[in-house]
Parts: C-alpha cells; structure tokens; sequence
C-alpha cells in the first residue's frame, strides 16, 4: 500500500514528482535531476498535462495545468504541490 | 436518407423531425453535462445570425475563439446561417509563437470580427487591443450569448447559402509564417458527410464522443459536422481534460453509448500509456463500433496495444478504422466501412527507400520489415499514387498520393499560386487537376497503405508542424548557434516526439581546465533552453537535444537541411556529440538553479 495523501511525506512527494518525470521521460528517476525544469527535460504540452492528471490522483488534489509554468523546475513543482496540500488540509 | 444540401437545409430538418433530441452534449471537467437540442441549436443558430448580419456583411471572414463546448457550435452555426464565413481557431495562449500564427491567420483570412463568449471575452479584448499586429487590433469582438438570445423568426433565410458557398476556412497548413486557409464549402461538408454516413452506416441513431480541438479539422468535422448532418448526438470534452486523464473520455464514450469515437494515434497510444487500470473499473466499451484514427501516422502496435488493453472492457478488434485524409480534401479521403475491421502488412524496408512496396513473405527478417496500416478504400473521389515526373504507378510501385472528387476543397484564400500548385496537378496523361497531397503510399489489396512524406513535415499530436519553424527557432537561443544550421525530426524508435541536432561552436571550451566547469554549465544551459523551446512550441516531447561541432548536420550542396541523414548519422552514432539532452537531464538546469534552490 502507498502510504495516504495526508501521510506522506514532503521527501516523498518529491520524490513522487521526479518519479512521475521519469516514467513520462522513460529514463530511470536517478538520470533526472531535481532542479532541472520540465520543458527543459523536454516534456511536451501532452505529457505536462497527463504528470497533473497523475499528480491530481495521487494526491487528491486539483491542480491548475496553467499555473504549472509558474514552477518550472521539478523542486519548486513539489514545493508548490506541498503547500497545496497544506492549504487543502487546513480548509478541510 | 442524407442527399447533398447545405448543413443548414440539414439542421432545419432534423429540428422540425426531432426538436427534443441533443444534438451536442457537452461534458466538463468538473460539474453537470451542458446541452443543446436540434430545436435549441436551430433557434439560437438563426438569432445569432441575424445579429450577425447586422454587423457583417455575406462572405465577410469571422474568427472563431471559444474553447471546445456549446459556444463553439453556436458560433459556428450562426455564421453558417449568416452566410459569413468562420474561422475556427485556437485561443491565443500565453505563448509567442502561437500569437505569432493566429496574427498571421487573422491578416491572411482578412478577418474583421472576432466571435468569442462571455467567459473569454476579457482573454479576446487584451489580445486584441494588446497585439503588435495592426489586422488583429481592427478586429471587433463581440460575444455569442447576446446574439442568441435575440429573437429570430424572421432570421434569413438559410436558403440563400448555396453548395458552392465557403462553410468556413480552415488553417491547419502552411508553415507558422505562412499559414494557408483551406476553403472548404458547403457542397465538400455535404458530400464528405453523406459518404461517412453510407460507409460507416451512421444515422440518428449514432452517438459520437470526441475530445479533439474543435478548430481542427477531424474534431470540427468528424465529429461534430457529420453527426449534426446525419441528426445524431456528439457529446464533446475539452483535450486538456481528456490528455490529464484519459480514462475520464473512455468513460464518457461509456455514458453517452457512443458508437463513433475518434483520436489520432497519439490519443489511443495516450489512453494505453496513461489510463491506470484502477481508473477503469466497470468501463464498458463494447457499443462503440468505430474508433475512427487520423491526422497522424498510425503504428500498428498502437492498435494492437488498444485491442489488446480494451477488449477487456469490450472493446472489438474490428472497430479500429485507420483512416487517411488532409484538410485539403475536407477530411477524409480513405477508411474502412464500418465492421471491417483494418489490415496491416508487412513491407522490405529497404524496399520502400526506392519506391517499391514489397510485402515480407514467409519468416521476414525484422531488421528490415516496417509494418504499415492500410487505410481501406478511397471514397468520394478517385485516387492516384504517380511518380515525380506525375506518370500513373500501379498496384506494387510508391508514389505521391493524388486526389479529385466532391471532398477536394476549393483551394487556399487568397493564394491563387500556392492553390495552382497544390490544387492543379495535371498528371502526364492529361488527367487533371488533382490535389497533390505531399504524402507518400501505395495500393496494396485495395487498400491505401500511407508509407510517408514527399517533404519533410512533423505530425505531432495530430498538428503539421514545419521542421523549418522549429530549427529558426533554435539559432536565437545562443550566439553559438546563431546562424549555423540544426535539424529538427522524429527520431526512429519514438514516433511522435522529436529530436533536435544543432550545430554550435562554444565559446568556452570544455578542454581548458580552468573553463571547464562554466564552459559545461554553458552547454547545460544551451540543449536545457533549446529543449524547452522546442517543446514549448512543438507541444511534443523532445526527446534528446544533441550540439554537435560546425559541419556535421548533413546538407545538400546547394546547402539544403537533410533531416532524414542527420538522423541516420546520429543513430548509428557517427556525430560525435560535443553535449546533448540525454546527458544533461542529470544536471541541474542553469537558467532555474536558484528558483529551484530557494522556491
């Protein structure tokens, strides 16, 4: 079992971000670095917007696709989907 | 039974037979099903177009800008009854070069009106009174629910329009400096619907479901203009919501009871990639009896990938319906009828390098088998494969495909030269025009069999995008490629994405033990920026982005890009990359090292 929404952990979902790149990129999560920006790893318009689909399920969350380009890099994607989260918790 | 009328003579009918039914459906992201009637559509269609006919006068080109939904259609309608001619296209967007297109677009159709919706109006208004380009800041906008709301029982006639008038322009070809707007009329819409309707046994008692843009030609017309003609129901969702999560369009093809569903290969590659068995559960496909696939090339595997995924949630093998067509012959040209299921065939590689289309016999060697998808029988219209010099080639022989018929379209606005060349092939025996269609196949059993491109143009995610575009582009990222020549293209083992080869000349050099570091941080940044760029404006996934030294992307000697060489010397790794893509995904991305460290 993957551990709940409300559970995991802010290294987890960071390393759930790069994962989901990975996969989208079909290269091992180790060859991605964190830092590094989506468009510039080359993920095109189709793959930003199925990695949201992916992240929204998992996390349970409803993540705007066109606020995505305002975190470029896979870090401050995972930044920004932690304080999501939180915002969501709180106001639930 | 359909004959050839105008879509409108259509509409009315269907009104008056069936006012109650939907005729579009319309499934959001979040929230109830939006829909609309025949009754409702032809009412509000023919309000609309009498406030139009206010505004504009008969053939005057009206800009389309709505997102897929009920706007859309009622926009489109009510210019169709108006007699004025629309002009689907996309929103804006925040990106340049899409800008760049719809200004381009909106000079050569010489709009004047921008029709769009409440919800976008603020979006239309800041393009337009924001926008560099003196044609897009003359537009007027105005809005589609005041116009529908008019009261309308003494709307003009829908009789006036005849078949050879435009039912609207559509831009999907031509190069994002020079786009070409196909002129489709009335009587190409009306003979292209009454052969899917006879072929693919569609009626009103068909269901359509569709998440394809609906300024594109196969979601405008395979998808809503042929079942609106034929009086059935199209339920639509936007693509964003389809590429987040594709299970959700396979579940509504389940809900509406849909029986023609469409998408270019990407889409139904897309749904065996992304859709998670968990989202699958109860999903019941089994009344869909056409899965229509156009607008790009069709890999076999991805077929047998879907039958083979789907067929547990009642998917048949034979509803698969691989088809060939371009704007310039309204939409389709090729397909199979409904029930007969598609053929692959196995052809020599090496074969079809010198224009032969051999088929594998008995145990064929893989390293040199490509394995094609036939297209079923040519409709409406006669079909030819010539030569360069336009001599006739038969059954066996790979050629340009030709086309003439009722679907050929009347030609590009305003483009008489570029209309002649396209439009006005004479093949050597005299027989003419036809419409050169610039891709390359063969007959085989009958059936269309598409093999590739005269030129060198990328399909991507169902859209022409021009190599040329894509490798200007480039030289603006880095004085060390400012003009020195790229080539872009669709590597072997990953249709669909792209590959980019750049020559660059750096200007620290990796080898000086004191520049090292910055001099790599220097190419890092380069392939990382020229990769977002490439994706940005492709939409496609770039995959690899190699800088290679002054020289080695291959040219003609008349210094002509050869894309297909490039490619070749790259994968048999003969290049000698001084940095690329595939490397550098491993190291931070320069240009984002501190948002990415302090955000």
């Amino acid at each position: 079992m993957t551990p709940g929404p409300a559970r995991m952990r802010e290294e987890e979902l960071r390393s759930l971000v790069v994962a989901r790149v990975a996969d989208l990129l079909g290269c091992p999560p180790e060859d991605v670095a964190p830092s590094a920006t989506l468009s510039g790893l080359g993920l095109g318009s189709v793959q930003v917007l199925a990695l949201c689909g992916d992240l929204e399920d998992e996390l349970d969350l409803t993540i705007d696709p066109a606020v995505i380009g305002d975190y470029p890099t896979l870090e401050s994607l995972g930044s920004f989907l932690i304080e999501l989260r939180s915002a969501d918790q709180g106001a639930a | 039974m359909h004959g050839v009328r105008t879509l409108m003579q259509d509409l009315s009918q269907h009104a008056t037979n069936h006012p109650s039914k939907a005729a579009v459906v319309f499934a959001p992201e979040s929230g109830t099903d939006r829909s609309i009637t025949y009754g409702e559509l032809d009412r509000s269609a023919r309000a609309a177009a009498r406030g139009l006919s206010r505004q504009c006068s008969p053939g005057a080109r009206v800009l389309l800008l709505h997102p897929t939904g009920l706007e859309f259609v009622q926009s489109l309608l009510a210019c169709m009854y108006a007699g004025v001619v629309p002009v689907p296209v996309p929103l804006p967007g925040g990106y340049p070069h899409q800008r760049e297109r719809l200004a381009g677009i909106v000079a050569d159709a010489g709009a004047t009106l921008a029709l769009t919706d409440a919800a976008h109006e603020e979006e239309i208004r800041d393009w337009v009174t924001g926008s560099e380009s003196a044609p897009v800041r003359a537009l007027r906008v105005a809005l589609i629910e005041p116009l529908t709301a008019g009261g309308g029982t003494d709307a003009p006639a829908p009789a006036r329009t005849t078949l050879d008038d435009l039912a609207f322009l559509q831009y999907t070809s031509g190069s994002t400096g020079d786009p070409k707007g196909v002129m489709v009329t009335h009587a190409n819409v009306s003979h292209h619907t009454q052969s899917f309707a006879q072929s693919l046994d569609l009626g009103p008692g068909s269901v359509f479901c569709s998440w394809l843009p609906a300024y594109h030609d196969f979601g405008l017309i395979g998808m809503l203009l042929v079942p609106l003609g034929v009086g059935a129901t199209t339920y639509l969702m936007t693509s964003s919501h389809f590429l987040k999560r594709p299970a959700a369009w396979l579940h509504l093809v389940d809900r509406s009871g849909a029986t023609v569903i469409g998408a270019p290969n990407f889409g139904y590659d897309h749904c065996l990639r992304q859709a998670r068995d968990r989202q699958l559960e109860g999903l019941d496909l089994s009344r869909v009896r056409t899965a229509l696939n156009g607008a790009e090339p069709i890999d076999p595997s991805a077929l047998d990938g879907f039958t083979e995924r789907f067929s547990a949630y009642g998917f048949g093998a034979a509803c698969h319906a691989p088809a060939y067509g371009l704007a310039e012959a309204t939409l389709t040209v090729s397909y199979p009828v409904a029930d007969s299921g598609h053929t692959t065939v196995a052809v020599r590689s090496s074969a079809l390098g010198d224009g032969r289309f051999e088929t594998s016999q008995g145990l064929p060697d893989a390293d040199d088998t490509t394995r094609l998808v036939g297209c079923g029988t040519p409709r409406e219209g006669e079909v030819i494969l010539v030569d360069p010099t336009g001599e006739r080639l038969t059954e066996g022989r790979v050629g340009e495909i030709w086309v003439r018929g009722p679907v050929v379209a009347a030609g590009y606005w305003g483009r008489p030269d570029a209309t002649q060349e396209t439009f006005g092939a004479i093949a050597a025996d005299g027989s003419g025009p036809w419409l050169r269609t610039g891709d390359l196949g063969a007959l085989h059993e009958g059936s269309l069999v598409v093999t590739g491109r005269l030129k060198e143009l990328l399909i991507i995610h169902g859209r022409n995008v021009f190599p040329y575009d894509l490798e200007r582009l480039m030289q603006t990222v880095h004085p060390g490629a400012e003009g020195r020549p790229g080539a872009v293209f669709t590597p072997s083992e990953r249709p669909g994405t792209v590959v980019a080869v750049q020559e660059f000349r750096a200007t620290l050099r990796p080898t000086d033990p004191v520049t090292q570091a910055e001099a790599l941080t220097e190419l890092d940044s380069v392939v990382h920026e020229m990769a977002a760029l490439l994706a940005d404006v492709s939409g496609a996934q770039v995959t690899d982005v190699v800088l290679v030294r002054p020289g080695r992307v291959q040219r003609t000697t008349s210094g002509k890009i050869q894309r297909g060489r490039t490619r070749e010397a790259l994968e048999s790794g003969a290049l000698e990359p001084l940095h690329s893509l595939r490397v550098a995904r491993r190291s931070p991305d320069p240009r984002h090292d501190h948002a990415g460290a302090t955000a």
